[in-house]
């Protein structure tokens, strides 16, 4: 195997792995408000993700950019909370602002803090020669978050059709944000705790 | 011998999301017949592993440090040649920058080494994630093989 085919496959098994469980929840929480039709807008929160991440990465891997690993650690979850709170807040994303719109610009500043997350390893690992790993490791890592989102749509299906089953009908609210705030709330019980034991202070 | 200083209090890189990888360059001297391996591990969790080689509550010290290291590396890494045939691998030194360790193993071929098999599990039985990467140089080529928990030999070159 080529250089850049191994640290592809590296990339990628550090995101679909299970110890990657909070890039995956952030991942989740992201597309908790999408549904299948929706899959255009939902790409755009994840590229901009993507753009963000790829950007700290490379500027804390070649020093241009150093960041205490501890509060990194911290506003990881940080993250995933204010994207659960932010589904949950928001019911009706045609009176938000922007039109809902600026959706894309938080998950590219968060993306800055993910992508500050891998980097003190890869620093440390390849200290002498960053370019080919860092570049393959990127790669791997956005075609595991594909990967993940592509389940997240199934699990996100399935879902909807549980809550459909299940729904009395007496209830006022729609499938979809009964969703929303079912995983969000999820989300952010889990986060919260994350945070909790992620401390720096 | 290696350098048993290198085991103590080795700081965390993270613990929320870890990268459980190593990275080891293996190149061969064609006019020595001789393989050297530099192993990059990250010292907490190679300290972590030796304890439990070990059998012990934290990570030895001092010349317990090193028969754990040398005891630990031999069951986790191996070169051979192309019959298979088991080269020794011996220590050629250890050092530490900031949270890595760069161990230094080698050994010699009876042969010129055309083609040279390893295996690296190191960590793998801390780790269920563990991904080991092999690269091998020949001249300006890099040939990387990566390695888990379970793995075999397999063909570096």
């Amino acid at each position: 195997m080529n250089s850049l085919a191994t640290f592809i496959q590296l990339g990628f098994r550090h995101i679909i792995d299970v110890e990657a469980m909070d890039h995956i929840l952030f991942l989740l929480a992201l597309a908790a408000i999408y549904r299948l039709r929706d899959a255009r807008d939902a790409l755009w929160v994840v590229t901009a993700f993507t753009v963000g991440h790829s950007i700290t990465l490379a500027l804390a891997v070649t020093g241009a950019l150093t960041l205490p690993p501890a509060l990194i650690e911290f506003l990881i979850p940080i993250t995933i909370v204010a994207t659960g709170i932010e589904n949950l807040v928001v019911s009706d994303r045609t009176r938000a602002p922007w039109g809902g719109r600026y959706r894309p610009v938080f998950a590219g500043v968060f993306g800055l803090v993910h992508g500050a997350g891998f980097a003190n390893y890869l620093k440390a690992l390849f200290v002498d020669h960053i370019a080919l790993p860092l570049f393959g490791f990127n790669v791997g890592i956005e075609l595991g978050q594909i990967t993940v989102l592509l389940a997240a749509a199934v699990l996100l299906a399935g879902i909807d059709r549980v809550i459909a089953w299940l729904r009395a009908p007496s209830v006022d609210w729609p499938a979809l944000r009964i969703r929303i705030v079912a995983v969000s709330l999820v989300v952010v019980v889990v986060a919260s705790r994350w945070a909790v034991q992620r401390n720096p202070w | 011998m290696l350098v048993a200083a290198h085991s103590v209090g080795a700081p965390t890189a993270s613990s929320a999301h870890p990268l459980h990888t190593t990275l080891t360059e293996v190149r061969v001297d064609a006019t020595t017949h001789t393989v050297r391996l530099m192993v990059r591990v990250f010292a907490d969790d190679f300290g972590t592993a030796l304890a439990r080689h070990t059998r012990v509550a934290s990570p030895p010290v001092g010349r317990a440090w090193d028969d754990a290291a040398t005891s630990y590396l031999g069951s986790a890494v191996a070169i051979a040649d192309r019959a298979n045939t088991p080269i020794a691998l011996r220590s050629c030194g250890t050092r530490r920058t900031a949270d890595l360790l760069w161990i230094c193993l080698e050994g010699t071929t009876r042969e010129v080494a055309n083609e040279i098999r390893g295996r690296n599990t190191i960590l793998c039985d801390l780790f269920d994630d563990q991904v080991n990467i092999v690269q091998l140089t020949s001249g300006t080529e890099k040939h990387s093989v990566l390695f888990t928990r379970g793995d075999g030999l397999k063909r570096l070159s």
